[in-house]
């Protein structure tokens, strides 16, 4: 039994590098403070919402095998997007990785211009705010988690509450940065509200993400709290967005069990604001479609298309509870951000990061599109342990 | 999209609230509060006016529109068209006109009369709102008026 | 964080030398079976422990150790010690105390004795017992892991084993679970909880006491054993507290990642240790890993098997 291989296995896959931040992370007791803040005021929410709402878990279960359907067959679905988009008067794009998408953005906006944008992952995953800021323009995040993080220069340390480990006083310092003077949550909210307005007013072009794509209209579909989505794709007269291949459903109505599904998960319903964007005249509407390693994922892999992004895997689970985003990729965190990653950057971005996982599961009984995250872990790991023995 | 699939498709709900308006609008009320809404239900079609001439007084920056379509629970009411959205969205207080014939008995029947209407009149936006526009992304703490109106009044017209 | 590869390494080593990942000698395995009666029942049920309560004392004691060099420039050391391990016993250098081995010697003993008890009839052979091989499993080496679960299929399929009793859930996952895929076992399996649960009645004890709960995640999310321990305490006359997070949505004990983060593994156990204790002033639980890791980070807990045996003899376990 056993032994057989003879070359000696190094780490994971080579050496353990990287791994120092998440010590760091584990020392930082804000992180830890602010995450079980959010998880014990969401986890509440999301079970009310579903025992309020029975037609939730309906929806999600009916939403998974929709999505299956449409990963399987992604390229019809892409196809069928462009057309219908093409036909409303969009232009449309198409990106195989990041790096040609952010060709395609900053090719559109050009430079000396002033972008804002909504809080938007996928934009994080092609890098594309300092990209385009390298090209000469003045490009701001407008959802106030997503601002403070911007001007203190970090990673967002949960895809939907990006400042959850700043407390107030933190937050109060890093906006008078730039020149946002506020006492406190309340006004530091107004300040911002007003020092983004102006930028919204002037803005050239709105930048988003997408929550949900419907092939049959072809409609981007959003949803948010703040506003700050609704100004940012209405308000400049032109607006571009940036839509994950895996974020196509086949029509208008699981595009909003989709979101609805999202926001419930998440532990704010309803939304807000739901924006539904069709075309867009007077003005122009870009859509950028994304590969990014979509289209390539193995079986195992591939069943982490079908997440919604609401965060809730993030939230319960052991290890991210204690480093928030600091485990994980470049962007992609937590039992989510193992499969992302992986799909996005190649799993050696997260070879060693993999093994740190417990498997414990709860991820998996948490998620509404039940992706069995612990599996793709283990996938990941087999992989990582693969690569080095050859 | 076939339209006059969706007009009948809408015709069908509308009945199904019709027959029990007063239920509809109650949880309708109900859920409008629970998101921190102010509500009012009226039998006078004046009541627009009012709200007008209220505000043209007040000079404050608010503003009065119809919704197109309204789901009871969750509330949520559906608008159309770019130029609304820009004039809500920048409103420090919306209010917003809904006629009880209009009130869905769920978000995607609500979401398909304002698709329809929107096709009709040639917009191409939809958007819902259930309530003022809000934040907790500083230390949880809860603040009302991130960056749309701080506050969201809703008046069902019977 | 320890490197991965290297604790694959070692474990392949180990297993190669000895058959359990730790590379310890059998005699220390075979301790529990100390003034055990007749081992002997019907020859095609056996009872098979998997080894993991054995090799918890010594796993907590390496960790104990490995906590005090992670993520320093001594992590050296154990890369050193993994090198050794080739040629020479290391636990010549580790003592256990003999205390420590004797809780989950005992634990092993208790549960013998509870089936034997409850009409349960089941032969344990020595040479039918061995490590599941879950450790390189979890750790993604897929091949090691494979070809050693065909090695205890074949042995457990020559010896004509028609049932095969499990008492933790990794080794239950392992056999019930993972074996049918990967060696095609075809022999039923079922963790000794989920025997008891159809076997214990109502009714033997009243008002013993609190207990609780700490599920395993192996057994709540990953075999759906659940509802038995409750059923089997319930009708032993304990009152079944729920601490936040229990069930299917019970919280970690960290015990799955101490080879690869000591550190984090703690941190873990701390936060579960803090939901259980404020729930009540007695835990049980029933995995010998959650009680080890439990154990190591200062939080005393029952083994499920030390009350179930408490309650037939009509008294409590001792507090220790
Ligand atoms: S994996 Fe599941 S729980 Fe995690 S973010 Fe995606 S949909 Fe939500």
């Amino acid at each position: 039994m056993g032994c057989s291989r003879s070359k000696e296995i190094q780490g994971g896959c080579g050496e353990v590098t990287g791994m120092e931040s998440i010590y760091t992370a584990l020392s930082n007791r804000p992180v830890r403070d602010g995450i079980r803040r959010t998880r014990e005021n969401l986890s509440k929410n999301v079970k009310e919402n579903l025992k309020k709402y029975p037609f939730l878990k309906k929806y999600a279960r009916e939403l998974r095998d929709v999505k299956l359907k449409v990963i399987n067959d992604l390229d019809f679905w892409i196809d069928r997007s462009i057309k219908k988009l093409e036909e409303n008067g969009a232009r449309v794009f198409y990106a195989r990785d990041s790096e040609s998408a952010r060709r395609i953005v900053a090719e559109i906006v050009g430079s000396g211009k002033t972008v804002v944008k909504a809080k938007s992952v996928v934009s994080e995953e092609i890098g594309l705010r300092d990209h385009l800021e390298d090209m000469g323009n003045e490009v701001w995040e407008t959802d106030l988690g997503e601002l403070i993080v911007q001007v203190n220069n970090e990673k967002p340390m949960h895809m939907i509450v990006p400042a959850l480990h700043l407390s107030e006083d933190e937050v109060i310092r890093i906006l008078e940065r730039v020149g946002i003077k506020g006492k406190n949550a309340e006004e530091c909210t107004d300040k911002v509200r007003l020092f983004l307005r102006e930028k919204f007013l002037k803005a050239d072009f709105g930048i988003s993400g997408c929550n949900a794509f419907s092939a049959e209209s072809g409609s981007i579909f959003l949803i948010e709290n703040e506003g700050n989505i609704r100004l940012s794709t209405s308000v400049p007269e032109k607006y571009i967005a940036i839509v994950g291949v895996e974020k196509i459903v086949p029509d208008d109505e699981h595009a909003i069990k989709s979101i609805m599904v999202q926001s419930a998960y998440f532990g704010t319903f309803p939304p807000s604001y739901i924006n539904v964007i069709r075309n867009r005249q007077p003005g122009e509407l870009c859509v950028v479609f994304l590969d990014n390693g979509r289209k390539s994922t193995d079986e195992i892999l591939k069943e982490q298309l079908l997440c919604v992004r609401c965060g809730r895997c993030h939230l319960e689970c052991p290890i991210f509870q204690l480093t928030g985003n600091v485990w994980g990729g470049e962007t992609y965190g937590g039992p989510m951000g193992m499969g992302w990653s992986a799909i996005t950057s190649g799993i050696s971005s997260i070879e060693n990061e993999v093994f740190l996982s417990c498997l414990c599961g709860k991820c998996r009984i948490v998620c509404p599109m039940e992706i069995n995250i612990p599996r793709i872990i283990l996938h990941l790991r087999k992989l990582a342990v693969r690569q080095t023995a050859k | 999209m076939d339209l006059n699939h969706l007009r009948n498709e809408i015709e069908e709900k509308r009945k199904m609230v019709r027959e029990d308006m007063d239920r509809y609008i109650d949880i309708f009320v109900r859920s409008l509060k629970a998101s921190s809404s102010e509500v009012e239900v009226t039998t006078d079609p004046e009541v627009v006016e009012k709200y007008r001439r209220d505000i043209q007084e007040d000079g404050g920056n608010s503003i009065v529109t119809f919704a197109d379509s309204a789901s009871v629970s969750p509330a949520i009411l559906f608008f159309t068209g770019l130029e609304q959205e820009i004039s809500t969205a920048m409103a420090d207080h919306h209010i917003s006109v809904i006629l009880a014939e209009d009130i869905m008995p769920d978000v995607i029947s609500a979401y398909r009369l304002a698709l329809l209407k929107s096709i009709e009149r040639g917009h191409g936006v939809i958007f819902g709102s259930s309530s003022a526009s809000k934040t907790a992304d500083i230390e949880g703490k809860l603040v009302w008026g991130a960056h749309g109106p701080k506050r969201f009044r809703v008046v069902v017209v019977r | 964080m320890f490197r991965p590869g290297k604790l694959i390494e070692l474990l392949e080593s180990n297993m190669a030398r000895t058959g359990n990942p730790l590379g310890l000698k059998r005699s220390l395995l075979s301790e529990w079976l100390r003034g055990l009666p007749d081992l002997k029942g019907r020859d095609d049920t056996i009872l098979f422990t998997g080894l993991m309560y054995q090799l918890t004392p010594y796993i907590e004691l390496s960790t104990k150790y490995l906590q005090k060099i992670e993520n320093s420039s001594l992590e050296k050391l154990f890369y050193f010690y993994v090198k050794l391990s080739k040629y020479v016993n290391p636990y010549r250098f580790l003592t256990l105390r003999g205390s420590d081995m004797e809780r989950y010697s005992e634990s092993l003993r208790r549960i013998f004795l509870i089936l034997k008890k409850s009409g349960i009839d089941f032969t344990y052979r020595e040479d039918l017992d061995g490590y599941s091989g879950i450790l390189l499993y979890d750790l993604g080496d897929d091949s090691a892991f494979s070809s050693h679960a065909q090695e205890i299929s074949d042995l457990l399929e020559n010896a004509d084993v028609k049932k095969i009793i499990t008492v933790d859930p990794h080794t239950t996952y392992a056999l019930k679970v993972l074996y049918p895929e990967y060696s095609g076992l075809k022999v039923e399996v079922a963790s000794y909880l989920e025997i008891l649960a159809d076997v214990i009645d109502k009714g033997r004890m009243e008002n013993l006491n609190e207990v609780v709960i700490h599920d395993s995640c192996y057994y709540a999310r990953y075999l759906d054993i659940i509802e038995h321990p409750r059923k089997i305490l319930e009708n032993m006359g304990y009152r079944v507290v729920e601490p936040e997070n229990s069930r299917e949505m019970t919280s970690c004990c960290g015990g799955p990642i101490e080879s690869i983060s000591p550190v984090f593994s703690r941190e873990i156990a701390e936060s579960r240790i803090e939901e259980l204790s404020s729930a009540g002033k007695k835990a049980v639980t029933m995995c010998p890993i959650c009680m080890g890791n439990f154990e190591r980070c200062g939080f005393s807990t029952h083994d499920i098997s030390d009350l179930i045996f408490g309650g037939m003899n009509g008294s409590e376990p001792s507090q220790e």
